[in-house]
């Protein structure tokens, strides 16, 4: 008798969370195949296996995981989308049975535990509970605040997440094991130290994104002052490189030829400054493509960002307006010129690891100087799923961990500007980022 | 009507170009009209800012004061479902992107083989004239333009919360409600699911006894609804 009342209860409580895992995945339950009753039937078994036999403090464990299984492999749901819909399901299972509890014990003046002591008590506390989830269920999914909450869980990394769904459920174990069962002191103290130990592990977790985003920051601002350093290195190396080979060869005709030693000597000085000229001579077109573009650090960042891009086959299109010169921002005080190049950095990394990981490698760079707005775009293809409303956030990226700083510092510095502006437009496959500065 | 837009600073290219146009158009049955520009002034400016119905422009790659690319990008934010044909002198190699950023039918060189080749191009721009190409929408401060060939359905995803626009190379996500993106498509858009939008001209073929779509990359789908399936099949 206690079976029967135990199955069905465990049957109800099924069939409330399968509405709201269908309600997620936007089905309607008249949509299931004769399938997912079977496995449904099944499921309702484990459940009643697991309250009857299966040891208290493993029973959340495993009753998690096999329904997590079941979103998977029977509902055929992604395995991140399938670990939030059961958590998600679970948590409002526990919420309804928090207020259930609350309303009986101190309301009612009952005690649960006698409660379920009478005929089919069981079965009705399963009954108002998966009641009770499902309203809360249909309460919730009006409020946008808490649909948010949803949203920005399911765009975590899927390892993280599965670590995160372990954790949660090990606590959630841990806690409802101390409300409902008698623990010795001993072991609770095992358990809560364990609970410490994860806290101290979010925290961490808290500040290392904070040093990460400092370290960005730090970055670019050695970026921009390298990039102003390499222009002038650039321009002056190649000076001299010329210079001090005329001056060897200037030399060589003022030693005696009879001085063999010297003359050797000389040659091989002179033979160096001819391997740099060659060197020099490959980088040329690069250096003839990026001439007319503004100095003052934008021209430095643009000559090593291209010749990353060159040396690592990636295609790539330069195009500078006609109307543009090394002067064309000498209006824009030293600040905005920094805030600048760090965006146009910013975005040339992206660009370039963006394409870096697919097999259509193409970049495009226009810079243009229309009626006192210039104007420079970088347009790259895409490869990856792109969630645009995302991209400025902190910590968001579609390259993996310890990326997607980047964006949220230009965003700083774009709200902070009042002469650069930041656009950008999704054509296709074409990613493009348009900065409008004003001078 | 057809409206074609001749732009180039040669007049004998243009008086081409016309020919070409007029050989093309006597075989059918489109009334149309040929504006012809030698230089990209306020008043081809005017052409493009105006509301004229099935434009197909024919422009010069560089005029001696203006870049036939960056007016095709100021053609573009006004208008996404225009044809461009740029005439060029030489290949462009350099032009890495271009394509899908401004998205025009086919560059022609002025002198190889460009009375046989615009002849095609005028005849493929034909089939497009009028339809709506492209979808173009904003989300989070972002300009989104998609041809509408590329997609291949939109879903609506519960647990993120977003819709899904699924094409052949990316899989956009965004805050926007099936309802909205509905409008902005066209009559070869449908519902298969309330749930999910299908480019009808994307299914190879429906599967009712599966319920699955497949679609002629290969991709399937299995949000169909036994309500949208006749509705689709009739509309296909």
């Amino acid at each position: 008798m206690k079976i029967c009342e135990v199955f069905i209860g465990s049957l109800i409580t099924v069939i409330a969370q399968l509405y709201i895992w269908f309600r997620l995945s936007n089905k309607k339950i008249g949509d299931l195949s004769s399938k997912v009753y079977l496995f449904l039937v099944l499921l309702a078994i484990v459940m009643t296996i697991n309250y009857l036999y299966i040891n208290k403090f493993f029973r959340i464990i495993i009753i998690v995981g096999c329904m997590i299984l079941f979103v998977y492999k029977v509902l055929k749901r992604p395995i991140k989308n399938s670990i939030i819909m059961v958590l998600y399901s679970e948590l409002l299972a526990v919420i309804s049975e928090v207020i259930f509890i609350s309303a009986i014990s101190y309301i009612g003046n009952y005690d649960i535990n006698s409660l379920e002591k009478y005929s089919f008590g069981k079965l009705l506390t399963n009954v108002v509970i998966a009641v009770l989830s499902i309203i809360i269920f249909n309460i919730v999914d009006k409020i946008k605040f808490l649909q948010d909450k949803v949203s920005i869980i399911s765009n975590y990394p899927k390892r993280k997440l599965i670590l995160i769904s372990i954790l949660y459920i090990f606590i959630v174990n841990f806690f409802i094991m101390q409300s409902y069962y008698k623990i010795t002191l001993g072991f609770l103290l095992i358990l809560n130290a364990f609970n410490i130990v994860i806290f101290t592990f979010i925290i961490i977790q808290i500040m290392n994104e904070y040093s990460n985003n400092v370290a960005i920051k730090n970055k670019y601002d050695i970026l921009m002052s390298k990039s102003i350093d390499y222009e002038n290195i650039i321009d002056s190396q190649r000076m001299e490189n010329h210079e001090n080979k005329n001056d060897l060869y200037v030399l060589k005709t003022m030693i005696p030829s009879s001085n063999k030693e010297a003359h050797e000597q000389l040659d091989l000085m002179i033979n160096e400054y001819e391997n740099r000229e060659i060197e020099y001579q490959q980088n040329k077109d690069l250096y003839q493509k990026t001439l007319r573009i503004p100095s003052g650090g934008l021209r430095g960042l643009f000559y090593q960002k291209l010749l990353y891009i060159e040396n690592n086959n990636i295609e790539y299109s330069l195009r500078v307006s006609k109307n543009i010169n090394k002067d064309s921002l000498n209006d824009l005080d030293k600040y905005e010129r920094r805030n600048l190049c760090k965006i146009i950095g910013v975005y040339l990394d992206n660009a370039i690891q963006e394409v870096e990981k697919i097999d259509n490698k193409k970049i495009r760079i226009d810079l243009k100087l229309d009626k006192k707005v210039f104007q420079i775009s970088i347009s790259n293809s895409l490869g990856k799923i792109l969630e645009i409303e995302k991209i400025n956030d902190k910590g968001y990226s579609t390259k993996g961990k310890k990326h997607g700083y980047g964006l949220s510092l230009v965003n700083d510095i774009l709200k902070e500007s009042k002469k650069i502006t930041s656009e950008t437009s999704i054509t296709g496959s074409i990613f493009k980022q348009t900065v409008k500065i004003k001078i | 009507m057809l409206n074609f837009i001749v732009c180039d600073d040669k007049k004998k290219i243009v008086d081409d170009v016309t020919k070409t146009i007029n050989k093309v158009m006597i075989g059918n049955k489109y009334a149309y009209k040929i504006h012809k520009f030698y230089e990209y002034d306020n008043e081809f400016m005017k052409i493009v800012n105006s509301k004229m119905a099935a434009k197909i422009y024919i422009l010069d790659i560089e005029t001696p004061k203006k870049s036939g690319i960056d007016v095709a990008r100021k053609i573009r934010t006004k208008d996404i479902n225009s044809t461009i044909i740029f005439l060029t002198s030489h290949q462009e190699l350099g032009e890495v992107l271009l394509q899908e950023e401004v998205m025009f039918l086919s560059f022609i060189n002025k002198f190889n083989n460009s009375k046989t080749r615009l002849k095609k191009a005028i005849q493929k721009s034909i089939q497009f004239a009028g339809k709506r190409n492209a979808i173009r929408f904003q989300c989070h401060g972002a300009v989104f333009t998609i041809p509408t060939s590329d997609i291949l359905y939109i879903t609506r995803d519960s647990v993120e919360r977003k819709c899904i626009i699924k094409t052949d190379y990316t899989e956009f996500k965004l805050i926007k409600p099936l309802s909205e993106m509905i409008e902005l498509l066209g009559p070869d858009f449908a519902y298969s699911h309330r749930a999910c939008i299908v480019n009808l001209k994307r299914i190879h073929l429906i599967d009712k006894h599966h319920r699955i779509i497949v679609f002629d990359n290969g991709n399937k789908l299995d949000l169909v609804s036994s309500k949208y399936v006749k509705e689709m099949i009739s509309s296909k």
